[in-house]
């Protein structure tokens, strides 16, 4: 009954985490144009 | 005709090379003449002014870098010298299902701003240019028909990783390296930032042999840094609080960078004037 709950938290989670690492790259890598 | 008036002076990289915001900058429409790469063609006298070739694109990563400046050096004839100043790690280059806005048609050049994430922030950081954010929007929509767009959200999301970036990085630049030497054409190597080879204080080779391996491959005798560790140009210039544009150091930058340099290119390449 809760495993549907469970896999959106685990999305959520992998979302969250992408979105930290995407930060990141782009901290380090300055271009925004081209 | 004299050999002399033929001789062509090849430079790859990204951005940084192509001289985008210097101040002859015409949005992109052709190479710089105040970029590091050009004064330091014309400062060692290797070619006449119209035989500067700038293969350099901007946000081009290191697998772009390597292809598009063999490709100038396997198609030229003439080629008196090569530099390259290697880029960031997190940037992809990518050949596309054929589709005409596509460099060659077939070519994607894919960073971590290609995303669909953080649309907001740069549209925050471009607000004081009006023709970068023309520029960005026009990008954008050719991502999207290009499919390059959902690819850079799958790749950022699901594969891409600093351990491959680094893989892929290095055998680039080993790939070049070794063409050019076989090609007995004189190069020098530089870099925009020493992530390419440093994890704040530790060399990126210590993570495994296989990156142990392809970093013992690397001829550093050919490469100028702007610092120890490795300095990047970028790097470089941040520290020495160098003007600069949105994203970019300007002019003087440029200019100051090719008389630091000029030593180590003169004993690496040579040049008609020495």
């Amino acid at each position: 009954m809760f495993k549907w709950i469970k896999n959106i938290i685990d999305k959520i989670k992998k979302e969250i985490a992408y979105r930290k690492r995407l930060k990141e790259l782009k901290k380090k890598d300055p271009f925004i144009y081209k | 005709m004299n050999k002399k008036f033929k001789e062509k002076f090849i430079a790859g990289g990204c951005s940084f090379t192509f001289g985008h915001e210097l101040s002859d900058d015409n949005n992109g429409k052709t190479p710089s003449k105040q970029s590091w790469a050009y004064r330091l063609s014309q400062e060692l006298n290797l070619c006449q002014p119209d035989n500067y070739i700038c293969t350099a694109k901007a946000g081009s990563g290191n697998s772009g870098i390597a292809r598009r400046t063999f490709n100038a050096v396997a198609t030229l004839p003439d080629v008196t010298g090569v530099a390259v100043m290697w880029s960031f790690l997190s940037r992809y280059d990518w050949a596309m299902p054929r589709h005409r806005s596509l460099e060659n048609t077939r070519w994607a050049t894919i960073t971590p701003w290609d995303t669909s994430s953080g649309q907001a922030e740069v549209f925050r950081e471009l607000a004081g240019s009006e023709p970068q954010q023309e520029s960005w929007k026009h990008q954008r929509e050719v991502l999207k028909e290009t499919g390059v767009h959902e690819f850079a959200d799958v790749l950022y999301k699901s594969a891409a990783n600093q351990y491959h970036e680094l893989y892929l990085s290095w055998k680039s630049i080993i790939w070049l390296q070794n063409i050019l030497e076989k090609k007995k054409i004189p190069f020098v190597f530089t870099l925009a930032d020493n992530s390419l080879f440093y994890n704040e204080m530790t060399l990126h080779s210590e993570t495994d042999s296989l990156l142990k391996a392809l970093y013992k491959e690397i001829d550093f005798t050919k490469w100028v840094s702007f610092g120890e560790r490795m300095m990047g140009f970028n790097q470089w210039a941040s520290l020495n609080e160098y003007e600069r544009g949105a994203t970019h150091p300007l002019d003087k930058a440029h200019r100051d960078a090719v008389q630091l340099m000029l030593p180590k290119f003169k004993e690496i390449i040579g040049g008609n004037n020495v």
